[in-house]
């Protein structure tokens, strides 16, 4: 049986992987569809819809109303474009910057890889929330803004990952064999250590996607990201603060949505780790 | 008494994977006698390996013994309790691996390991422990046992790690030994010595010895007798010169002939064509067969593997075209 | 004129010790001045224990590990003076075989790429010139067609070896290291692959270094031989010589000591005393002498020179020397 089609029934039969599976796929789904799934399209982008000001969830409004009575099923449907869209990119962007230097690091060695980890230690330092807040403010809060900080503080943890898939992947038969036929140092990243690191970063990435849209809702909670109207679930949640012991669902409903997606993306990247893991495949019973 | 000390008769396992199913052993039987080296032979994939799990009863939650008995010191084994295996372990039947230093744990001294792998089988008063740990080491040839209790396994050479080993395995007074691919790992020149202190201990206390290798030359030194495996089945099973001198089995014949000889200097390796079959498909019949110049049709004919047929009373053959007088 | 393909002269290798904080502590010296010569056309082989430095011997003189000093003549051109880009030229006519089949394969590339690499990196090729040479080059192993878009993992050993062979012959190279070529496969297997290298090296006039640790696989195939003992040449000679008469205590041990699958041939086998000594801190004079059943005074005091006994023939060992 091929590799990936293992890794995917390993997966699936995992009960908890299954239970985040499910909910990513509708998620995603969701984010894909969004306009023609919400009930009310136009509340979610904004548009005000005063006399379902304060709504309880009813069976016009499942999931409530806002103080401008906007429909919070809807707004959240449209919000899970967003929160898709900045996980997606900032993980993207990560991986692009982290990748590429983290082989370079480990493959190289010496100097390059001294100054490349010196660097990468030095953003380590930093708590990443606490990073991305403060290049945020720095930038001026915006959403875009908030994925580029985002994505600044994100990347050092993949060079740190990639890199220590580079140095042991350089001592391998396969790489000096590729270095004694007279391949240049470049070619041997791209072609033989970057495609033999992806297991671990795929691992990974799935994981920070999740992690990526609790940040990013941090963010946006705390003002320094999305700005009104848009239905960014953080931004949601923020401003149902002050109205959360009468009207809970203003921020109930959409503290729910981060918390699920981001718990099923965790729980599907750990039933990805243990799927990819050789050893756990060849005991497994079929 | 009753001499035969292992008895296997029959023995069907199947591994359940996700690529199928994989049939690792086919009618596979033979036996141990008392103070006796047992050499299994057999290339990559032939069941060796599996065959001393299912006597341990250490195999993977997806294998299954289909069918088949083994008999230890006239018990059925594999009738027997966990409990009653772990007993076993460690205890009458002791196993030795390849690689000796993934046996043996790198953050605590040799006394230590010996020490508890002696409290597991008897109940010695710390003193006494000492003394029957320095007993073994000085029987499997250390020299200075006291000198080495006190180093870390990094600090001994591959060849004293396997000697710690050794001593750790007699310990617990066993009959019978499991030595994997005990000199695998080892240099030649230490090789020599570990094979010769296996044919002491047989002799000097009666142990028995499974000894699986892939070495010919290994098992002209030290075995009695011999059991040559391939792709589940046993082809053939006599006493070592039997086997080594007067092979009978094609496939025997063939690997025997393969090795290279100082006597074949420059010529061409008499090869065997073609590649081991996997275990998921095997080929219906004897599974050496197309690989043999003497298959014929009832070679290929499903569920109908050779039966061991005696060649003398100690020479068994799996074969419909045995080859030689 | 015969000329040689491979000529090695005082090939050092140490590795260095680090202790403390910062300092060096000692050396371990895995290649302590080694000479050779491998002519055109020729099988030399390269036996020894682990620990010798017979696979470090192959990687220095390929330069994947650098040497720390010597001098490596491939085809009359000192390799130690080569630069980047030059060496890399150099490399199209050196070429290396690892023991580990799977492992010296990139697993996540198929068979085609795989052999095709060295060929995109040295030549402009077409698409289509690439997979005639790389067709070409799979028969010339033994494999097919079919084989080209498989995976390493969906090939057994000796399938995956045959494809490391073809992958080192691509550039047509004049010499080949072969590390332990056979040392990770089945008996049967390795019969079909000592076969084709023999082969090869006669159809293709290819030079070999064979290194392994298994002196019935080195007796078979080499012409010649030499016998390394902690990171020094002590003997070598033709493949025969060697094994009717060894001369080198070691070599003699080394001979006696190696299983025979033959239980009428009679091997006296004198067990070696004593243990390996570590390359960090070895012994004064000969270092075999902690182990030598010959030892005398003068093995303490003086390291034995590699001399000639014969034209063919050299020993380092003073109780040989004076006996000729």
């Amino acid at each position: 049986m091929a590799e990936h089609r293992i890794s995917f029934l390993l997966l699936r039969k995992n009960p908890v992987s299954l239970f985040g599976l499910i909910v990513i796929t509708a998620f995603v789904l969701t984010a894909a569809l969004a306009p023609w799934v919400a009930p009310y399209p136009e509340q979610g982008r904004g548009v005000p819809n005063l006399e379902a000001m304060f709504a309880p969830p009813s069976f016009t409004h499942l999931f409530g109303a806002d103080s401008l009575g906007r429909d919070i099923m809807s707004r959240i449907i449209m919000g899970s474009r967003i929160s898709l869209m900045i996980s997606l990119v900032v993980v993207v962007l990560a991986i692009g910057i982290g990748m590429p230097l983290g082989a370079l690091a480990g493959y190289m060695g010496g100097m390059t890889d001294e100054v490349v980890m010196r660097v990468t230690d030095l953003f380590l330092a930093f708590p990443s929330l606490l990073l991305a807040m403060a290049i945020a403010a720095a930038l001026g809060p915006s959403l875009t803004n908030s994925m580029i900080a985002l994505a600044i503080s994100w990347w050092p943890w993949y060079t740190r990952l990639v890199r220590g898939q580079s140095v042991s992947l350089r001592e391998r038969p396969f790489v000096e064999a590729a270095r004694a036929t007279g391949v240049r140092d470049r070619n041997i990243i791209l072609r033989h250590i970057l495609p033999n690191s992806l297991s671990p970063v795929i691992v990974q990435a799935t994981v920070d996607i999740g992690t990526v849209i609790l940040a990013a809702a941090s963010l946006s909670f705390l003002g320094l990201g999305a700005q009104q109207p848009t239905p960014e679930w953080g931004l949601m949640v923020s401003s149902g603060r002050v109205y959360i012991f009468e009207q809970w669902w203003i921020s109930g409903f959409p503290g729910l949505a981060i918390f699920a997606v981001a718990l099923a993306f965790n729980l599907v990247g750990d039933g990805l780790r243990e799927a990819l893991d050789p050893k756990v495949r060849r005991s497994r019973r079929a | 008494m009753n001499e035969r000390l292992v008895s296997i008769r029959n023995l069907k396992v199947h591994f359940f994977t996700y690529d199928g199913v994989v049939q690792a052993l086919e009618d596979v039987s033979f036996d141990i006698d008392r103070k006796q080296i047992f050499g299994l032979v057999g290339e990559t994939g032939c069941g060796k390996t599996v065959t001393s799990l299912t006597i341990l009863r250490l195999l993977p939650e997806n294998a299954k013994i289909l069918n088949g008995q083994v008999a230890f010191k006239g018990e059925d084994l594999l009738s027997k309790s966990e409990k009653e295996m772990r007993r076993l372990r460690g205890g009458s039947i002791s196993m030795i691996f390849q690689d000796p230093a993934s046996s043996l744990n790198p953050v605590f001294t040799v006394e230590k390991q010996l020490l508890r792998v002696l409290k597991e089988h008897s109940s010695a008063d710390p003193t006494e422990a000492r003394r029957r740990v320095i007993q073994s080491m000085e029987e499997v040839g250390l020299p200075d046992p006291r000198r080495i209790l006190r180093l870390y396994s990094h600090e001994l050479s591959g060849g004293m790690q396997q000697r710690v080993m050794l001593a750790a395995s007699l310990l617990s007074d066993p009959d019978l030994l499991i030595a994997d691919e005990p000199t695998s790992a080892i240099d030649v020149t230490i090789q020599a010595q570990i094979l010769k202190l296996l044919r002491q201990l047989k002799d000097g206390r009666g142990l028995s010895v499974l000894l699986i290798t892939h070495n010919m030359g290994v098992v002209a030194e030290t075995c009695d007798r011999v059991g040559v495996m391939y792709a589940g089945n046993m082809a053939e099973v006599g006493t070592m010169r039997d086997v080594l001198k007067k092979p009978h089995h094609p496939y025997v014949r063939a690997l025997l002939e393969a090795i290279p000889k100082p006597t074949l200097l420059g010529k061409e390796l008499p090869e065997i064509k073609g590649t081991v079959p996997s275990l998921l498909n095997p080929p219906p019949g004897c599974r050496y067969h197309p690989r043999c110049a003497y298959a014929t049709e009832v070679c290929r004919r499903p569920d109908a593997s050779p039966q061991p047929t005696a060649l003398t009373n100690s020479h068994f053959v799996s074969c419909y075209h045995p080859q030689g007088d | 004129m015969i000329q040689n393909i491979l000529e090695v002269r005082q090939l050092k290798k140490y590795f260095p010790v680090k202790g403390g904080l910062w300092g060096t502590v000692g050396y371990v010296k895995a290649l302590d001045g080694v000479d050779l010569e491998i002519s055109k056309g020729q099988i030399f082989g390269l036996v020894g224990e682990s620990g010798c430095g017979k696979t470090t011997l192959g990687r220095c003189i390929l330069r994947l590990i650098e040497p720390t000093g010597g001098e490596i003549l491939l085809d009359g051109v000192d390799l130690m003076k080569l630069k980047h880009n030059a060496l890399n030229e150099a490399r199209r006519n050196m070429q290396i075989v690892y023991q580990n089949p799977f492992l010296s394969l990139d697993p996540r590339m198929r068979i085609r790429d795989i052999v095709a690499e060295p060929l995109k990196t040295h030549r402009n090729l077409s698409e289509s010139q690439i997979f005639d040479r790389v067709l070409q080059l799979l028969r010339l192993v033994g494999l097919e067609e079919e084989h080209m878009l498989k995976y390493p993992h969906e090939l057994s050993g000796g399938q995956n070896q045959r494809v490391a062979v073809a992958r080192a012959l691509a550039l047509e190279p004049k010499f080949v290291v072969l590390d332990e070529p056979t040392s990770a496969l089945d008996v049967s297997v390795q019969a079909q692959i000592l076969n084709l290298l023999k082969n090869l090296q006669r159809t293709l006039a290819l030079s070999y270094l064979l290194i392994s640790h298994d002196l019935s696989v080195v007796q078979h195939v080499s012409d010649r031989l030499a016998v390394m003992y902690l990171g020094k040449i002590v003997e070598t000679g033709s493949s025969e010589e060697i094994w009717s008469k060894p001369l080198h205590p070691y070599t003699t041990a080394l001979f006696s000591a190696a299983p025979i699958p033959d239980p009428d041939i009679e091997r006296q086998y004198e067990p070696l005393r004593g243990e390996v000594p570590s390359l960090t801190s070895l012994p004064t004079g000969c270092r075999f002498r902690t182990r030598c059943p010959l030892a005398f005074e003068k093995c303490k005091v003086e390291e034995p020179p590699l001399t000639s006994i014969s034209r063919t023939r050299s020993c380092a060992c003073h109780l040989i020397a004076e006996q000729q």
